[in-house]
């Protein structure tokens, strides 16, 4: 059984001890998700919870997208400065807790186990047009390690950032990213979760302000339970665009949480979240749309389609329009269904046989979501990790 | 090189095609008329060896052996290509990522070593031209928001690429403007060759101005009811296909 206030305490002091004691308090009060849980209702934390979460056994820093340039990297949710590289604004939580202030929005049970299990991360402000991609790399073991990544950007600035997450073993890899952006600005972040065996639950909040664009992506590549929540406010103007692509096979579970809160007039959203299921894999989607009174003229767009591999993959899909203002276009839609025999057959036709014509398509149909990948480089990268996926689960 | 033999084949419980026999020879193009529920793409698809078509009876023989017990990718593999009437739209992947493919599937096939991305792009660059294709169509996703043109040059395209032995023309006139059929045909013209046969599958004679057959055969209720030469698809336009009708229950 995981308690994982005792695993704060075996924290010890030191640097964050108090905000830890803070995340311990708060998860003391708001408790973690049940089985009752609305918010969770397809996925159990049972598993989660049965493990004790002893740590040790991270991976080695494979090579990556991460290799050159501006990155930070963590193990066990520790820096590691031999393989790091930060770039200029970037202050670690650690040396500098003052970056550090309450979760955006309403945090869940399991932000404050984020809060209670911190030892560092980065605060991270941008006041210039960053050409350079920084990443953020997590290497996780056995253990449960946190790590919470604060970003503002200011007006009329840009950034890119990627987060991996990568884990060898059943650990717990906890993500908590807050995101401010100003006014004009322009966020494109991009998460990839591949924590094996693991699991992974990971927050992505932010505070989308005027004018202002973010544009995330989500790509799950492993996880024996998965979870991210996906919370953004849009002020007038702004534009939230998310993306999701999940991988899935044996008895994973990947659960995407959108919640998009039009809280003022002329803000745009889209979602658009895709899984493919093989084995006994169940894939959930909840996307939670809030116009607000006075939030007129909004255009939102939500889809989730779902491939099913095996007769035992599942997907649940939950669209939740909360709409309090009349003059808006919200449309939303959610596929579940299987490969195209007519194209299967279309591609056979040109010479390819029958398990390369399904794995063009299953490609194909991940590959939607990859293409709005705006970064060239990540997107290639990607694109091969994926066909490495599609080969591995034939 | 193609002979149908007294082919049968059914769609479910729908019996289609009730004895149709062909021979069809290198260099030969062969027009297949008739109206609607003929048997015309049930034909193009049993050749082609789509899966939901049973064959119930006869024989469909390539090179002198059956190929009824052949997956499509095989038939496709020994050089028999069809032209799709609706080529299916696939979002996720490009023209060229999805041809390279294919061609490679088939060199694999013959024993020829796989071609690369330089090599291949050069020769589909030159493919395109010789059936009048911009090269900007390569890294568009394959047929998606494709335009009716566009998706049967694209068919043409592939043919060029792939050079097969015998081309099936589904309905490619369906949907184009005259324009638009001017130029897709040119581009089929230009791949004829005395090694080549086609068999060319349209409800319109209008096709076969710009591509004129070397036999023309009436399908009508799954038989080949008439046959003749390109004079022939002239006079079922004019008379319609109820004349051909009226001569079968004459005769």
């Amino acid at each position: 059984m995981t308690d994982f206030a005792a695993i704060s305490q075996s924290l010890g002091g030191g640097d964050l001890a108090s905000v830890r004691e803070r995340g311990r308090e708060r998860l003391a009060t708001s408790g973690l998700p049940g089985r009752k849980s609305e918010d969770w209702k397809y996925t159990s934390t049972q598993p989660i919870l049965a493990i004790a979460f002893e740590g040790g056994d991270p991976p080695g820093l494979p090579n990556g997208p991460w290799r050159d340039g501006a990155r930070a990297v963590f193990v066990e949710g520790r820096f590691d400065a031999g393989h790091s590289a930060l770039p200029d604004g970037v202050v670690l939580l650690a040396e500098d807790p003052s970056g550090l202030g309450e979760v955006l929005g309403e945090p869940s049970g399991f932000d404050a186990v984020n809060t209670a299990l911190l030892r560092d991360g980065v605060a991270l402000r941008v006041d210039s047009d960053v050409a350079e991609v920084f990443h953020l790399v997590h290497l996780n073991g056995t253990g449960a390690s946190a790590l919470r990544t604060v970003v503002h950007v200011d007006a009329n600035c840009k950034i890119r950032i990627v987060e991996h997450l990568l884990g060898s073993g059943a650990g717990l890899t906890s993500s908590v990213t807050e995101i401010r952006l100003g006014q004009n600005a322009e966020v494109q972040h991009l998460k990839v979760q591949d924590v094996g065996s693991g699991f992974h639950v990971g927050t992505l909040v932010a505070d989308v302000g005027r004018d202002a664009r973010l544009i995330a992506h989500s790509v799950a590549l492993g996880g024996r339970v998965a979870r991210t929540d996906f919370r953004a406010r849009l002020s007038q103007g702004a534009s939230c665009d998310l993306y999701g692509l999940t991988l899935a096979s044996d008895k994973q579970v990947v659960d995407n949480h959108v919640t998009v809160d039009h809280a003022e007039p002329h803000s745009n959203s889209t979602q658009s979240f895709r899984a493919i299921l093989d084995g006994k894999a169940r894939g959930v989607f909840t996307g939670k749309v809030i116009v607000r009174e006075d939030a007129q003229k909004i255009d939102s767009d939500q889809q989730n389609n779902n491939l099913l591999l095996s007769n035992d993959a599942v997907a649940n899909s939950r669209p939740q329009l909360e709409i309090y203002a009349d003059d808006v276009k919200c449309a939303h839609g959610a596929t579940v269904g299987r490969l195209d025999p007519e194209a299967e057959f279309y591609l056979r036709s040109r010479g390819l046989s029958a398990l390369d014509a399904r794995a063009m398509l299953t490609y194909a149909f991940a590959n939607e979501i990859l293409g709005t990948l705006p970064d060239d480089d990540l997107r290639s990268w990607l694109q091969s990790r994926v066909r490495a996926w599609l080969e591995g689960a034939e | 090189m193609l002979e149908l033999k007294n082919l049968q084949a059914r769609i479910g419980e729908t019996e289609i095609l009730r004895g149709l026999s062909l021979t069809v020879k290198p260099g030969e193009i062969h027009a297949i008329m008739g109206p609607n529920a003929s048997g015309k793409s049930t034909l193009s698809k049993v050749i082609s060896g789509h899966p939901d078509y049973e064959v119930t009876g006869g024989d469909v023989v390539w090179n002198g052996e059956s190929i009824l017990e052949m997956a499509p990718e095989d038939r496709a593999r020994a050089g028999i290509f069809m032209s799709f009437q609706y080529p299916v739209a696939i979002p996720g992947v490009t023209v060229s990522y999805f041809l390279k493919a294919a061609v490679n599937a088939v060199r694999k096939s013959r024993g020829e070593k796989e071609i690369d991305a330089f090599d291949f792009l050069g020769l589909a660059r030159a493919k395109m031209k010789t059936v009048g294709m911009d090269d900007g169509l390569l890294h568009r996703p394959l047929n998606e928001g494709f335009s009716g043109g566009e998706k049967k040059r694209t068919e043409i395209f592939q043919m060029a690429m792939l050079q097969p032995a015998l081309c099936i023309l589904d309905e490619m006139d369906s949907g184009l403007d005259v324009d638009a059929l001017k130029s897709v045909a040119s581009g089929v013209n230009s791949l004829r060759s005395p090694d080549r046969a086609m068999l060319v599958i349209t409800h319109y004679q209008r096709l076969l101005d710009y591509l004129v057959p070397d036999f023309t055969h009436v399908l009508v209720d799954g038989r080949i009811v008439k046959s003749g030469g390109a004079d022939l698809a002239k006079e079922v336009e004019s008379r319609g296909y109820q004349w051909v009708r009226d001569e079968m229950a004459a005769s």
